[in-house]
């Protein structure tokens, strides 16, 4: 009810200004219900419980997209309720930017979603937005505070942001304080993009994309990214001797030195309305296997101390903290995705299949997914399966399965 | 005898020349009753039909320039936010959730609710040439028949079978076939005069493969107005410094 209260608020203040014309606001409604179900065969179940994974939840979500005079603003009030939590209440800003010319220049400040590279599966360019491209309903990003200027000619455009002003290194990659410059040429059938940023976290990240069309069903991109220094996180009780068990958090941050990151793909799509993506991707900031083998053995052993009377408050603790590891973008280092899916022209159904492996250790997620759009409203309905090889990342997951729907409506 | 060779071959050189010829100057004039500048912009009711029945209606803003290039602007509540960018045989697309222009092939622009291509594009002479293959009544009315074929490879139609009115070339009807040569689609034009001029209103399009199914383009406003090169940069998608 807060969050509906809140939106309200938004649409009376925008339709309340004399120059919003109606067909400048309009509104979004989001139900988004999921059903997580536990992976209890997993070494890591005993510390799910305390953490989203396995919980069933809720999101209600309303989304406010308005233009006032030359301002932009995207906003969204929700609610998001899962089991054993009490519900959240957020009101986020997702976009309130002002873009203008001064002396013939391009300008643009404010918060705005700023995303960046050329790929599906996962974005090595996507440097300042950060989104996360394995979210099973993608719903309005939040933007980032910026500011920005561009210039474009015909066929180029270069532009140099200065992103999230005043915050220094933050809690959260996303939200740190950088410098970047980016450069787009196109070249016929071709884009390029050129980036390079500079902050505290990371010191000096450069790379480039290309985008092709070489014949007119067919799509070939690739990324390459390099960073001068990254983070990994990793469990400082791996390799230790006696009690594997810590009372504090035991998850450390270490700073390592040039990492590459790659990827290459392309999307295939067909007179009949089939559409093929296929995307290979390197990490270089990712876990190996055998990283995940020698945590897969830490966990292993701290669940072994539950038939030793240990305390299971102190097991599952410890084996929450090592939950982390799944919080990177991409799970293990190298990784395969093929989607495939269906859209015709003037279509209100869209099935879906996509599967994503990692070779390294015999990963699988496969998703399948069926949407239906209509005049004012569009359905999403779908089915995650964690699996593959035991012993393998995504079998480790203490989920195996979600399944989802998305109701939208809009105005 | 090697006169009357090279006499017929002339003249047969110079009928074709002739021929392409009227061909233009016929696509021009039925170009003028869908685009009557250089630089336009046109707002556009798109409604599809299944069986009959009004499955969705939408709103889209365009902007065309010379060079074959052109802008969608989505303005209906579920798309509000996203745009077709198309240069040539080239096309970009922007969604308001992650603001990112990425490169779409030919055949992608051809998957959303309405081909976008059907939207956009208003013109036949930048695209085909071809033939006059006749003269036909279509609905009452005495027509050119003209056979015409794709030149350049990103238009959505290979081949269009097109019949404009014999007395003052306005498009009647059209058959529009896709790259494998199958007929696509079948398009009817509504022409009526508008501020004193004779234009195309609205532009019925039955779909061939997908029985039952027929989109209805009107075309609500057109005014000359030319924005400045830049916009048609894809980059520029991302910036809302566009007044709609």
């Amino acid at each position: 009810m807060k969050a509906g209260t809140a939106i309200a608020a938004l649409c009376a203040a925008c339709l309340s200004v004399s120059q919003v014309d109606a067909s400048d606001v309009s509104v979004k409604a989001w139900a988004i219900p999921e059903y997580h179900t536990l992976n209890s065969a997993s070494p890591f179940a005993p510390g799910a419980a305390q953490s989203r994974f396995g919980k069933n939840r809720t999101r209600e979500e309303f989304e406010l997209r308005a233009r006032v005079w030359d301002v932009n603003l995207v906003a969204t009030a929700a609610t998001t309720a899962m089991e054993q939590y009490k519900p959240e209440y957020t009101t986020v800003v997702n976009e309130l930017n002002y873009d203008f010319s001064l002396a013939g220049e391009r300008f643009s400040l404010g918060k705005k979603i700023v995303s960046w590279d050329v790929g599906f599966g996962y974005r090595p360019l996507d440097l300042l937005q950060q989104e996360n491209r394995r979210s099973i309903v993608t719903t309005t990003l939040e933007g980032i505070p910026y500011l920005a200027w561009e210039t474009f000619s015909g066929d180029s455009a270069w532009m140099l942001i200065y992103a999230n002003p005043g915050q220094g290194r933050a809690g959260v990659a996303k939200n740190d304080e950088s410098v970047a410059l980016k450069y787009y040429l196109r070249d016929g059938t071709t884009d390029w993009h050129a980036v390079a940023r500079l902050s505290e976290r990371h010191h000096f990240e450069t790379g480039a994309a290309i985008s092709t069309v070489p014949l007119e069903s067919l799509e070939v991109h690739g990324s390459l990214l390099y960073q001068h220094r990254f983070e990994q996180q990793y469990n400082s009780l791996i390799g230790t001797a006696g009690v594997p068990l810590s009372s504090g958090d035991p998850m450390r941050s270490q700073t390592r030195e040039h990492a590459v990151t790659a990827l290459a793909g392309f999307t295939l799509t067909g007179e009949a309305g089939f559409s093929l993506l296929g995307e290979a991707w390197y990490d270089a900031t990712a876990y190996s296997a055998a990283e995940w083998r020698d945590v897969k053995e830490l966990v292993s052993r701290q669940a072994g101390l539950l038939s030793q009377g240990i305390p299971p408050a102190a097991v599952s603790g410890n084996s929450a903290y090592s939950l982390h590891y799944f919080d990177q973008p991409n799970v293990l280092k190298e990784n395969l995705l093929l989607r495939l899916s269906h859209r015709h022209e003037g279509e209100n159904w869209e099935p879906a299949v996509d599967l994503l492996c990692t070779p390294a250790d015999g990963g699988l997620v496969i998703t399948a997914s069926l949407a239906y759009s209509g005049n004012h409203f569009r359905v999403d309905g779908g089915v995650r399966q964690y699996g593959g090889a035991g012993g393998s990342a995504y079998r480790l997951l203490p989920e195996e399965r979600i399944i989802y729907f998305a109701l939208q409506g809009f105005w | 005898m090697c006169n009357f060779i090279v006499t017929c071959f002339v003249v047969c050189i110079t009928a074709l020349q002739a021929q392409a010829g009227d061909v233009a100057r016929y696509l021009k004039k039925a170009d003028s009753y869908r685009l009557e500048a250089n630089a336009m912009q046109v707002e556009t009711d798109v409604k599809l039909f299944k069986s009959g029945v009004l499955d969705k209606e939408r709103l889209y803003t365009v902007y065309l320039k010379n060079g074959r290039r052109s802008l969608v602007l989505m303005q209906s509540a579920g798309e509000k936010g996203q745009k077709v960018l198309m240069i040539g045989d080239d096309f970009w697309q922007i969604m308001p959730q992650s603001q990112r222009p990425i490169r779409i092939t030919p055949m992608q622009k051809l998957l959303g609710d309405a081909s976008v291509g059907d939207i956009a594009t208003m013109n036949w002479s930048e695209d085909y040439d071809g033939s006059v293959a006749g003269e036909i009544d279509v609905d009452g009315v005495l027509c050119f028949h003209l056979s015409l074929t794709a030149k350049n490879k990103g238009v959505s139609y290979k081949r269009i079978e097109l019949f404009i009115a014999k007395n003052d070339s306005r498009p009647v009807k059209a058959d529009l076939y896709v790259a494998s040569d199958k007929l696509a689609k079948q398009a009817r034009f509504s022409v009526a005069s508008v501020k004193g001029r004779r234009q195309v209103t609205a532009m019925a399009i039955k779909d061939q493969i997908q029985t039952g199914r027929e989109t209805v383009i009107s075309y609500l406003t057109r005014k000359a107005r030319s924005v400045p090169d830049e916009y048609y940069n894809p980059m520029f998608l991302t910036r809302n410094d566009l007044k709609e």
